[in-house]
């Protein structure tokens, strides 16, 4: 809303500093520039993992290619009218794929990794520098090991025979396990940097707005790797 | 000055080469005038702003150059004069949309008494399919396709055996009756296009698409793909031909049913 | 009070002390810009060449031997590919939004260079990746640039075993390198502006710029995801796009796949990249007209406004590339509408460019005649998109050559026009000296005469119904001989405009070891990038003290000021006293 007041402005009228008058410009109250690049990359990645999961439910909509069972299936799975919407052609291929139990696991590590950067933010604000090493390499090594994880998934399907073209779900597993994955790896760079820095005898001052931007980011994929656990379960 | 002149010039150039170009629509040969109105409407009235804008702007270059003495007025804005042209410019969008929107509600809705046929589109050739006496199509897989079967009818499909088969190209139409061309593509991308007709659709592999249309003359008319289709696209070519009705059913009666290419088919593999 | 703080510390500028250290892997945005400028203008080159192939096909079919049906259609890829891409958002956003932002707001520099300076490698990298399809088995892809599945990746397409995979590669590393600098451009635009530089007093170059990097930031992930998953498609079997079919005789491995899918996906891109190249070109356009004809931009507010509008509606225009492609036919309701509705703050734009003119005092100088220049093939190309945006006109003419004609008007000539027009307004400031005027009106005149000359018979071969992306007519009964003498004439005046650069880049090459000392302020511009301390700007950009921000970037020819033109950092009270030993001031008027 500050935004839009701030459009409507007619600026040929004030003349001056303008102070107190506009976002920014004058520098009461901005956030720091990581964070502003961060939130925006988060908005680039979840366009990314949206139009996957858009992808995949309409993928998931390709039905069988006799009316009735259009109708039935569409009735029965409401979003499957999406893809029938977007012409999206007719096929009986989906065969849902085998949660490995594996999995299950994975997203407990996960998430104990993101409570483990909630942590070491709240060490970092209350200047604990003598704990904050270990919770970080706590966050960062829980991070590995559910890369580690994700990659023993991908071993027992391929060793299953469930390779990517075996069958859409599978091809969407790879894909989504395969970019998360990445994001994740991204962050752990940021997370080498931080601890490293940490490690240094770097001073809380001198970090905190790292260590808070890792976490967010954390938690941030944690989010996006639930939904894509969920959609995964539910179809 | 000079490029006053020179917008002046290109404006009246462009609507003489409009009036002379000999590049105009082809004569029609459907019922899709609706369309030819719709883009006429549009011609007028982006014509209209055409010429307008472009005048106005010549008009200012020339009036407002710069001169000894010349001195710039300070407007930072009109909001009057903007919300105006706002609304006569949604006005001109109404004007151009509606005729539009009205043609393709009617281009969308195939009439319930069309016949059927269907066009099949592959690199880089056309065939035809008719539905024969039942009126219906029989059901279709890309996995049954075979050099006996290039349809790839699914031969335990009842409405598939009567079907027409037509190889080689040429497609023939009744006059004045309304037909729905059903689209089917067993490679790539390709689209139906007969300029004549106007009308154009997709054909994409993995599903059915559809147009329809009346043929309203008599006469030969080409068909060209319209949708890149690899190196071959330029020479994906075929004939639709409007007929008078006996001449159409006695062509349609020259073409095999796919029960008869079965049984030919049989009678040469038994024979010795 | 604190307020100078963040806008001072943009922390120790990083100063490189060796020639490779300045000029290769700098990090100031300045170098950045201008190593992504060359680049893209030399991959440009590559796709001027190509076109030039094409029409010389198109207009004397079978003179040349070595284009053959496969050469064509590569060349039509890529084409097509580098001028949209590679050439007109990296030159855009790349260049002219790392070159204006930080001089524009008043800041040293983009707020990340490190990632600024990898954001160019990453791009060198892309094109070197894209170039490199040239040299393989095979050739590169010649999909058509919208690289539609399944022709993009079976037989029977040019380039369908390495050059595609090439081509996706190149494209994810593109958009890795556009994310780290999209990233910085909005991040720098929100957070370094200087003191009194608020968001409405931003020239119009840095709100095209800034919303045009969002919406590249928000649409380029579908291309990614696209380019991924045919990627996958083509090298380990999946059917994300790739239904059963028979390919070339032989049924291929896939099934239940929609080449539908992608062309959504494709578009969700492919639409909001049309107005990625436009919005910093109306940005710009914008700010060469004030400039020139010494007045304000008329209807400001209307004009940022419009900007914010477009780009938030360039997301729900997509399916209007796909009115006969089998989707949905309902959605042509929807989109059509949508559509049509974009034309309007579109049209509010031109009529505020042209009201800008309106009691003006026109310098036609030559940045002034590509502005003017554009202003025309705008108008037309705009105008001819109404013809396409409304579904059931659409249908007689998409695929033809009007579409051919419309898109190159609007999204070819006339930001290439901007961009021409840019290259001589900024010219004697990143140079510091002065290009030949001669040379530059004559640039002018061929170039803009000959586009029209191109691209006007083009639309009416498409009205006659004549098909895009046809090696040759042939014999078509529909299409008289005089056809030909069209593609005949506009084979000769593109290959006279291609020519023509010639004239400029010898300007632009021979002005910076022989031109004349350019005066700091040229055109007597208000923006901040004209007020720097040396010209060309040093790194860093400012000296000891950023400017601080008293006005908009429109003050021309304010009643009562002693020139037409009052520079953005000049305090209000009076011009002639010292705002230094007065301080900061606030006036509200």
């Amino acid at each position: 809303m500050k935004f839009l007041r701030e459009l409507a402005k007619k600026p040929w009228l004030t003349r001056g500093l303008a102070v107190g008058t506009d976002l920014g410009g004058v520098a009461h109250h901005r956030p720091s520039i990581a964070a502003t690049g961060l939130w925006f990359y988060i908005g680039v990645a979840t366009v990314m993992f949206s139009l996957i999961v858009a992808a995949y439910v309409l993928r998931l909509g390709n039905y069988g290619a006799d009316p009735a069972s259009v109708a039935a299936a569409t009735s029965s799975r409401p979003w499957w009218t999406l893809a029938a919407l977007c012409g999206i052609p007719p096929a009986d291929d989906w065969q849902p794929m085998a949660e490995p139990a594996l999995l299950w696991m994975n997203t407990g590590i996960l998430i104990v990794s993101s409570i483990a950067w909630q942590m070491a933010r709240s060490d970092v604000r209350h200047g604990r520098m003598d704990k904050l090493p270990f919770t970080l390499i706590a966050g960062g090594v829980l991070a590995f090991l559910f890369l580690a994880g994700q990659l023993m998934v991908w071993r027992q399907l391929v060793d299953g025979g469930q390779f990517a073209a075996a069958s859409p779900a599978y091809a969407f597993f790879y894909l989504i396990t395969a970019m998360h994955g990445l994001h994740l790896l991204g962050g752990l760079i940021f997370w080498g940097l931080t601890t490293t820095k940490v490690m240094q005898g770097a001073k809380a001052g001198d970090v905190k707005t790292d260590v808070n931007l890792c976490a967010i980011y954390w938690h941030y994929l944690l989010i996006i790797w639930i939904v894509m656990f969920v959609l995964l379960l539910i179809t | 000055m000079r490029f006053a002149i020179v917008i002046v010039l290109l404006v009246i150039g462009s609507l003489i080469f409009h009036f002379v170009s000999p590049w105009r629509q082809t004569p029609i040969a459907s019922n899709w005038g609706e369309i030819d109105n719709a883009l006429t409407i549009t011609f007028w009235v982006c014509g209209i702003v055409f010429v307008a804008l472009n005048l106005f702007l010549a008009y200012c270059v020339y009036k407002f150059r710069h001169r000894k003495g010349l001195k710039a007025t300070y407007e930072p804005e009109n909001m009057a004069l903007e919300k105006q042209l706002t609304v006569w410019t949604a006005v001109g969008i109404v004007v151009m949309l509606a005729p539009g929107l009205l043609a393709w509600n009617k281009y969308i809705t195939v009439p319930d008494d069309a016949s059927i046929v269907e066009a099949v589109g592959q690199q880089w050739q056309w065939s035809f399919r008719f539905p024969g006496d039942d009126g219906v199509l029989g059901a279709v897989a890309t996995e049954n396709i075979s050099a006996d079967n290039p349809f790839g009818i699914n031969p335990d499909d009842p409405w598939g055996i009567d079907d027409i088969l037509v190889d080689g190209g040429e497609l023939h139409l009744p006059i004045d009756q309304p037909v729905k061309i059903v689209l089917r593509s067993n490679d790539v991308l390709h689209n139906f296009y007969v300029p004549q007709f106007r009308a154009k659709m997709d054909l994409v592999p993995g599903t059915i698409t559809y147009i329809w249309l009346i043929p309203t003359r008599t006469g030969t008319f080409e068909i060209l793909c319209a949708e890149y289709c690899g190196v071959g696209h330029y020479v994906m070519r075929g004939y639709v031909v409007v007929d008078e009705v006996d001449e159409y059913e006695s062509w349609l009666s020259d073409y095999p049913t796919y029960g008869q290419t079965i049984a030919d088919a049989a009678i040469e593999i038994g024979a010795p | 009070m604190s307020y100078s703080t963040i806008a001072e510390d943009t922390r120790p500028l990083h100063h490189p002390k060796t020639w490779v250290g300045k000029y290769v892997w700098s990090q100031d945005h300045k170098v950045i810009a201008l190593q992504y400028t060359i680049t893209a203008v030399s991959v440009g080159l590559v796709a001027l060449v190509l076109s030039g192939l094409m029409r010389l096909q198109l207009g004397f079919p079978g003179m040349i031997q070595f284009i053959t049906p496969e050469a064509y259609y590569q060349f039509v890829t890529m084409h097509g590919m580098i001028m949209v891409i590679y050439l007109l958002t990296a030159l855009l956003l790349g260049g002219f939004g790392n070159y204006m932002i930080p001089l524009m707001i008043g800041a040293r520099d983009m707020v990340f260079p490190y990632v600024n300076m990898l954001s160019f490698w990453v791009y060198l990298l892309s094109v070197i990746v894209l170039m490199a399809s040239f040299f393989v088995p095979g050739g590169p892809t010649g999909a058509g640039w919208t690289l539609y599945p399944p022709q993009a990746i079976t037989a029977g397409t040019p380039g369908a075993t390495w050059g595609i995979i090439l081509m996706l590669a190149s494209l994810a590393i593109f958009i890795v390198a556009f994310t780290m600098g999209g990233l910085n451009y909005v991040t720098t635009v929100l957070q370094a502006r200087t003191r009194g530089m608020t968001l409405m007093r931003m020239p119009c170059t840095v709100w095209g710029i800034f919303v045009a990097t969002i919406l590249g930031l928000l649409a380029f992930p579908a291309l990614l995801v696209a380019a991924v998953m045919m990627m996958l498609d083509r090298l380990i079997g999946t059917s994300f796009f790739m239904p059963s079919i028979i390919s070339m005789g032989e049924p291929l491995a896939h099934s239940g796949g929609s080449p539908i899918l992608f062309q959504h996906l494709f578009w969700f891109f492919g639409h909001p990249e049309v107005y990625i190249v436009a919005l910093p070109a109306f940005g710009i356009v914008s700010d060469l007209i004030s400039t020139h004809a010494r007045k304000n931009i008329f209807g400001y507010r209307m004009m940022v406004w419009a900007i914010i509008i477009i780009g938030g509606l360039s997301f729900v225009v997509w399916a209007h590339h796909m009115y006969v492609s089998g989707m949905n036919p309902y959605f042509g309701f929807f989109f059509a509408t949508s559509t049509l509705i974009i034309a309007v703050p579109t049209a509010i734009k031109v009529y505020n460019w042209i009201l800008t003119l309106w009691r003006g005092d026109i310098h036609l100088r030559v940045p002034m005649l590509f502005a003017i220049g554009f202003i025309f093939t705008f108008i037309h190309g705009g105008l001819t998109g109404l013809f396409l945006g409304n579904v059931s006109v659409d249908v007689p003419l998409s695929d033809t050559y009007f579409v051919v004609g419309h898109f190159h008007m609007v999204m070819g000539v006339s930001p290439i026009l901007v961009v021409f027009g840019a290259i001589y307004h900024w010219y004697p400031k990143i140079t510091g000296r002065m290009w030949n005027k001669m040379l530059g009106q004559l640039h002018f005149w061929i170039t803009f005469i000959g586009v029209y000359l191109i691209y006007l018979p083009m639309h009416y071969l498409g009205l006659l119904g004549v098909p895009r992306r046809y090696y040759e007519m042939g014999d078509t009964d529909f299409v008289p001989a005089s056809a030909q003498w069209a593609n005949e004439a506009i084979t000769v005046a593109a290959l006279t405009v291609g020519v023509a650069q010639l004239i400029f880049f010898y300007n632009l090459i021979h002005s910076y070891f022989k031109g004349p000392k350019a005066d700091p302020n040229p055109w007597g511009a208000t923006s901040l990038e004209w007020q720097t301390p040396q010209t060309p700007p040093v790194h860093g950009n400012w000296g000891p003290t950023l400017p601080t921000v008293y006005r908009w970037a429109y003050d021309y020819s304010v009643p009562g000021a002693a020139q037409d033109f009052i520079p953005q950092n000049v305090p209000p009270e009076d011009m002639a006293q010292d705002h230094e030993t007065r301080g900061p001031a606030v006036v509200e008027e």
